[in-house]
């Protein structure tokens, strides 16, 4: 490229910006005047519009948490009631135990009194007494 | 992203407020003003040379960088400043400033690669300035629209 051709363009580009800026310094020029007062105004109600903004922002969240908070305290409150029903079943499986281990035990004080007996048992007419258990 | 702007707390601010919050406009600016001075001593000085792609251009050539640079810098820091009443007078200058100082940049870019193609560093930097330039250019213009959508809104509640 040659020397007359960069020198063109470098007279181009400086016709382009500085048409261009002194286009918009002319533009600028024709609209009113704004004021320091008005532009700190304007300055103002942006930064209370940001302020609103991130107001929002923190209700929406707080909503948002409100709503996990509820659906948590529901899933809690139905947790709660299977934790009591299974503590109900437990206690009646506890009952039961303890019966059965009652009946356990009887049953091995007449086996083992079948076995200190047993003479006696076998001449005798009756069999020994069933023991007395009940389990439901 | 306001955090990241400094906020100062005197009204007016002072020039070091200023100075804290557009460090970088306003080192660009001085940069300009600074490089279009240097380039036009070197018109006087013969064996001044600040910039050897520069040296290298007809005088015409220098002259016009040169004064894009020195103005547009200047008229940045001018706008960048203003201490006036009417602020948008302020960014009009400003916005004016910086498209010169892109154009003197840009064309300095266009001048070193020429020369010197090679050293992408030497003008690749004015070129990433003068893009700059233009982004704050814009960015004043986008500053001024947003103020008076802002300011009509404001007259609008006023009057509901």
């Amino acid at each position: 490229m040659s020397e007359t051709s960069i020198v063109a363009i470098i007279v181009a580009v400086l016709a382009l910006l500085g048409g261009g800026g002194f286009w918009g310094y002319r533009q600028f020029a024709k609209e009113a005047p704004v004021r320091k007062r008005d532009a700190d105004i304007a300055v103002a109600e942006k930064s209370q519009q940001m302020a609103l903004a991130v107001a929002d922002d923190l209700r929406e969240d707080y909503t948002r948490l409100r709503t996990d908070l509820n659906a948590e305290r529901e899933e809690r409150q139905k947790l709660t009631g299977r934790v009591d029903s299974l503590e109900t079943h437990i206690r009646e499986q506890d009952k039961t135990i303890r019966r059965l281990r009652d009946a356990v035990r009887l049953f091995t004080a007449a086996w083992d009194d079948l076995t200190s007996r047993w003479q006696h048992y076998r001449q005798s007419e009756h069999p020994p007494p069933r023991p007395n258990i009940t389990i439901d | 992203m306001p955090t990241h702007v400094f906020q100062p707390s005197r009204n007016p601010p002072r020039w070091w407020d200023r100075l804290l919050v557009h460090p970088l406009d306003m080192t660009v600016a001085v940069v300009a003003v600074i490089f279009g001075l240097l380039v036009i001593a070197s018109l006087f000085i013969p064996e001044f040379i600040p910039s050897k792609s520069m040296d290298k251009m007809p005088d015409p050539v220098i002259i016009l960088v040169s004064g894009f640079l020195g103005t547009g810098g200047f008229l940045s820091l001018v706008g960048l400043n203003w201490w006036g009443d009417k602020v948008s007078h302020g960014w009009s200058i400003e916005q004016f400033g910086w498209w010169l100082a892109a154009g003197g940049f840009a064309t300095y870019a266009i001048s070193v690669a020429w020369h010197y193609p090679g050293s992408a560093f030497s003008w690749g930097v004015p070129l990433s300035l003068g893009l700059g330039s233009v982004i704050r250019a814009v960015s004043i213009i986008m500053i001024e629209q947003s103020v008076r959508r802002t300011l009509a809104e404001v007259e609008d509640h006023k009057h509901e």
